[in-house]
């Protein structure tokens, strides 16, 4: 096949770079970089956190209060005037924390249960294996 | 059930805005972000996938408002609640069911919809062509440089590199948005190739800004739906959209915060630079790539 049939074939388009298709994070290193390119590509997620924790101890220096500082973030929600989003009323913002801070808790009550029973359980089966590996002798 | 339209384009390439002006057209109803086609179940849309961008629980919310606005008919609190309910009792089912379910839910409407995630790999177009081999599509373009320069103004370029978007040196990395740019108008055109001719059409997002009119008229035309001057003026006003605006606390997003926040459309002529232009982010004289040069000509770009 010649290269310019190649080049027509329908769904062949080459790109120019390793853009990855199904990028799970940062962290994962696309395959088909050499060890050079990886190094290099490390060296930008390093520049790039650098530049975002420089942002963030701007911000926090700017706003000692961690509260302030999200609402801050979160200022672009409000109006000009300061009102919430018509969908979003301050009674329906107050609502929703009081109900995840009750989710919050009972949550951290469930896992506080299961962390017992976790222990509970370790302690029965490693008898339990123990039993297996030593029964006990009849007299 | 009337064939839904998809937006292809890559991030920042004016999608949300267009989206909501053909959404608003009498006979259609623009979605917002739904993501489905990102993941196989919808259950793998509860999945974290990356911490790096955004928060995952963005990605849902779009879907979480659309099922609010078409089952309640509002998107309060309790709407999204139901939602929630309405996703888990989906939680194993293909996501391109979900869709249909959907588009089955607002017939005889057009149902629109532009995720930009969908645009970064062939698999996750081919689902919507699976679950829907008579949709229709509209690959949005965008110049390159005011393009990339949008990518690299939000958060940093994370989205950049994200997929690893990155110009590799002798001794150096650096970050170029344009090669996002290239190879995801090329994973769409390679998508395309496989849907007929009739179903896809390419359009160039500054004309619409251009000559908004003309331009959804044409839009209206190849659709098959009205074209007079009453629908043309629903499709001026995006901000007219529900999802036009921020959501209730517990869905808040489902699109683009700046499109969210103020949605009113102005007709205005962008400026576009010319292709040997300087590169905003760039500060080594580096100017587009003769591939992507080449590729913004085919779209008709000078």
């Amino acid at each position: 096949m010649s290269q310019d049939s190649e080049k027509n074939k329908p769904g062949s388009r080459k790109g120019i770079g390793q853009v990855t298709t199904e990028p799970k994070s940062i962290k994962s290193e696309p395959p088909e970089l050499t060890p050079q390119q990886q190094a290099l590509r490390q060296a930008v997620i390093t520049e790039f956190r650098s530049k975002k924790i420089k942002a963030f101890v701007a911000k926090q220096v700017k706003h000692i209060n961690a509260n302030r500082q999200v609402a801050d973030g979160i200022r672009f929600l409000f109006d000009e005037n300061g009102l919430p989003p018509a969908n979003a009323p301050l009674e329906d913002i107050i609502s929703e924390r009081k109900k995840i801070e009750s989710e919050i808790r009972w949550f951290e009550a469930m896992a506080n249960e299961m962390r017992g029973r976790l222990v509970q359980i370790k302690e029965i089966e490693e008898l339990a294996l123990e039993m297996i590996e030593n029964p006990p002798v009849d007299e | 059930m009337a064939a839904p339209l998809f937006l292809l384009a890559p991030p920042r390439s004016y999608t949300s805005l267009i989206n909501a002006m053909i959404g608003q057209h009498p006979e259609a109803f623009g979605l917002p972000e739904l993501n489905l086609f990102n993941v196989q179940q919808t259950k793998d849309l509860w999945r974290n996938v990356s911490d790096d961008i955004g928060d995952d629980n963005n990605r849902r919310q779009g879907l979480l408002r659309a099922v609010a606005e078409i089952y309640a008919g509002e998107q309060t609190r309790d709407a999204v609640v139901m939602a929630q309910h309405w996703a888990s009792a989906r939680e194993n089912m293909m996501t391109g069911d979900v869709f249909v379910e959907l588009v089955n839910k607002i017939d005889p409407l057009i149902a629109v919809e532009k995720s930009p995630a969908y645009t970064i790999s062939v698999d996750r177009m081919k689902r919507i062509y699976e679950a829907f081999p008579d949709a229709k599509f509209i690959h949005l373009v965008r110049h390159p440089i005011p393009q990339s320069k949008s990518v690299m103004g939000l958060n940093d370029g994370i989205f950049a590199l994200f997929v690893n978007a990155i110009d590799f040196q002798a001794d150096k990395a650096i970050l170029d948005p344009q090669i996002a740019w290239h190879d995801i108008n090329i994973n769409i055109l390679n998508f395309l190739d496989i849907v007929p001719a009739e179903n896809q059409m390419r359009i160039r997002g500054e004309l619409i800004m251009e000559n908004p009119r003309e331009e959804l008229a044409g839009i209206c035309r190849w659709l098959g739906i009205r074209d007079d001057e009453e629908a043309v003026d629903d499709m001026m006003h995006p901000e007219a959209s529900p999802f036009a605006c921020f959501g209730p606390v517990n869905a808040l997003f489902g699109n683009d915060p700046n499109f969210l926040r103020g949605s009113k459309f102005r007709p205005h002529k962008p400026r576009l630079p010319a292709m040997d232009a300087e590169l905003p982010w760039r500060d080594d004289g580096v100017r587009l790539r003769p591939e992507v040069v080449a590729l913004a000509r085919e779209f008709g770009y000078e």
